[in-house]
């Protein structure tokens, strides 16, 4: 057992995020080999797979579809390598500085900072409480409750009141 | 070793701390036999840069991939829906939306009210003053007043933020004329008692760093423990003995050295969730109980019932910022709850509004997002991330025979206990109440301003809602437990866990089954033991 070598990784890389005008493909962010794959394990029988040298060797253009090929035939593979590779470039400064750039989202973990709703609008206001609106279930204390909560829908109840609709 | 209790607890999840707070008040210690640990928050890595690939690894809410030393095998190749739970101190309440919604009084009578299922032996009646107790234990944010349930008391502390995505959705709802409110969640919106307030960080079902958002680690169990309930930690319980007249009288377990025990009782108290219930039940085998503990109607298992959920995801021209807040909720409808003959199902759905996330379950293409890899990826990552929010479609699920939980003996966890098997396929009223939940779901968003909508039939990592295993009813032929949790076939062997379910509702089981067993501790003590 062993793991894919440095060029493999890096045109497996760039074949998945090749990048564009304004987000750099894999390869100009990260370093390889990737610390994320240092302890994958894959079968020799896998690694001798002529698929790999294919891949090294194509052309940009070229890479989506043998990405296909691998993704089709090699799945368990494709899908073990794909978050691993995805995970180092979307947590990576660079493009988190990026993303915050284009999409306000924060350049780092959730905590311990949080977040902050800087989008929010006026709430809208609760719906207007009239009547209750929930099924009765044919027991008396259901009758009675709805009964109490129609006649008052905005009443504010205690716990002593509750504890006395029903004894069972 | 052999110990001795009288009331042992099997599981220290939601259900198993009310239950034991709730005797510890009234002076009853109890012993509780967890197979995890306490968790640091400190080990929460919502504060790591690889945050979001711990959540679809090691911090996975599937134990079938986070694969912890605590974790069972889940065979779940029969099952549409994939298991999610965690096993520690506190239970699924780590790996958590805390989301609370409360059974309404028509899902404990569906069977006199729409002919499907069962009915429940005890009603909403019977539980009201236990969800008002758990929810001033647990801390609850939201607003009381909601018109389509029946009173409640006044939350601890307003509603959590609704956020663009939460005020887009309410503004369509009211438009569209259809019933709204905020939700009611186990998570305080501003600092209150010793806890504090959330800051709408995002993924809380990666467990709270800070404890805004509540599990019953922090809330039940420190109080429960300083009225002299025990915990004991690492525990995996294997099986449940009984005497020559058939009661349960000691618990067998694993510590972490795969050292056997052994803890000798008077009462059993099974609060292990609708898969670890029926496991362990099915596991304790013996001449009385050939077909495993409680089970001479063969009903242990049966009935399993989850949530088919679909997810209904809305892309928005304009960012509406949707990795900030709780990403499982912040408002519902239960417009489409109830039977309504004009449909081709009986029963209904819940659809509450969840959020987006963050970058790498975007670009993987989550919920449904459709982010390709390769070409085009980057283009289409620019148009979906920050401007997306899913409505969850939540069906009630009806008890049927075929879906059940098993026992294969050919798998085992690290102990040599077998695995536990899911088998469940959804039925044909859920699927037709589903397709309605999405084209109503289709429809909010459209009202909502969302330029592109795209449906995930049924989200498959979403077996969070465990119910149905030991059925609570009447009769002994077609049910589990009583109305007391108490076994008809083993009166000293008690189940507090939604495996008690007799209907699923269309709502989050949590506040129910804990205020189940807060009123089994209650009937417990008031018994006389």
């Amino acid at each position: 057992m062993a793991t894919f070598a440095e060029d493999v990784q890096r045109a497996f890389a760039d074949t998945v995020l090749p990048g564009n005008l304004k987000w750099p493909k894999a390869s100009e962010v990260l370093n390889f080999p990737l610390h994320h794959l240092s302890s994958v394990e894959i079968s020799s029988e896998i690694l001798n797979l002529d698929i790999w040298g294919r891949l090294v060797s194509a052309s940009p253009e070229s890479r989506q579809s043998i990405g296909s090929e691998i993704e089709r035939d090699l799945s368990a593979v494709f899908q073990l390598l794909l978050p691993l590779i995805f995970s180092a470039y979307y947590s990576h400064p660079e493009v988190l500085s990026l993303i915050e750039a284009e999409h306000s989202y924060p350049a780092r973990p959730p905590m311990p900072e949080g977040q902050t709703f800087i989008l929010l609008a006026s709430p809208p206001a609760l719906p207007e409480v009239t009547k209750p609106i929930w099924r009765k279930d044919g027991t008396e204390t259901g009758e009675k409750v709805f009964a109490l909560q129609a006649t008052d829908p905005r009443k504010e109840w205690k716990l002593e009141e509750i504890m006395r609709w029903h004894t069972s | 070793m052999n110990s001795e209790s009288r009331v042992v607890i099997i599981g220290a999840g939601a259900s198993g701390a009310a239950f034991a707070w709730r005797l510890a008040q009234q002076g009853v210690k109890s012993i509780c036999l967890e197979r995890g640990d306490w968790l640091n928050p400190d080990d929460i890595p919502t504060d790591q840069a690889d945050w979001e690939y711990r959540r679809i690894t090691d911090f996975s809410p599937n134990p079938n991939v986070r694969k912890a030393k605590s974790d069972y095998p889940i065979l779940d190749a029969n099952s549409e829906i994939k298991p999610l739970m965690y096993n520690g101190v506190g239970g699924s309440t780590i790996m958590w939306s805390a989301h609370t919604p409360r059974f309404r009084p028509s899902d404990f009578k569906i069977n006199s009210l729409d002919g499907v299922g069962f009915d429940w032996p005890i009603s909403y009646w019977d539980l009201a003053p236990y969800y008002e107790i758990n929810d001033s234990v647990m801390g609850t944010s939201g607003v009381a007043g909601d018109p389509g349930n029946p009173p409640r008391t006044p939350r601890d502390t307003p509603a959590l933020p609704y956020g663009a995505v939460g005020t887009k959705m309410a503004n369509a709802a009211t438009q569209l004329g259809w019933h709204w409110w905020p939700s009611d969640g186990n998570i305080f919106s501003k600092s209150h008692d010793d806890r504090f307030g959330c800051n709408n960080c995002g993924p809380c079902e990666m467990g709270c760093r800070i404890g805004a958002r509540a599990s019953v680690d922090i809330t039940y169990w420190p109080k429960a423990i300083a009225m002299g309930a025990e915990l004991i930690l690492n525990a995996s319980v294997s099986h449940i003995e009984v005497d020559a007249k058939g009661f349960a009288n000691k618990v067998i377990w694993f510590d972490q050295n795969g050292t056997e025990q052994a803890t000798s009782c008077d009462f059993v108290v099974m609060a292990a969730n609708g898969i670890g219930t029926p496991r362990i039940l099915l596991n304790s085998v013996s001449n009385l109980f050939p077909s495993g503990l409680g089970n001479s109607s063969g009903q242990v298992g049966r009935n399993f019932m989850l949530h088919p959920i679909a997810g209904v995801s809305g892309v928005w021209d304009e960012p509406v910022q949707s990795w900030a807040g709780n990403d499982a909720f912040c408002l519902l409808t239960q417009h489409f709850y109830e039977t309504d003959s004009s449909r081709d199902f009986k029963r209904g759905y819940e659809m509450q509004v969840t959020r987006g996330q963050g970058p790498l379950i975007s670009a993987l293409g989550g919920f449904g997002l459709n982010v390709p890899w390769g070409q085009g990826h980057h283009e289409r990552f620019d148009q979906v991330f920050g401007r997306v929010a899913t409505v969850a479609v939540t069906c009630e699920d009806l008890p049927t025979d075929t879906n059940f939980v098993s026992i294969d003996s050919n798998v085992t966890d690290r102990f040599g206990v077998p695995a536990a098997v899911m088998n469940y396929e959804l039925e044909a009223n859920a699927q037709q109440m589903k397709s309605h939940g999405i084209e109503s779901a289709k429809a909010w968003l459209a009202a909502a301003g969302a330029r592109e909508i795209l449906v995930n039939p049924l989200v498959a990592q979403a077996g969070f809602h465990l119910m149905g295993t030991t059925r609570m009813g009447t009769d002994p032929n077609i049910s589990v437990i009583g109305q007391d949790c108490r076994a008809h076939d083993v009166p000293n062997l008690l189940v507090i866990d939604a495996s008690v379910f007799a209907s699923s509702a269309a709502v989050n089981p949590t506040p129910t089954l804990q205020a189940i067993a807060l009123r089994a501790a209650d009937q417990l003590v008031k018994s006389g033991m």
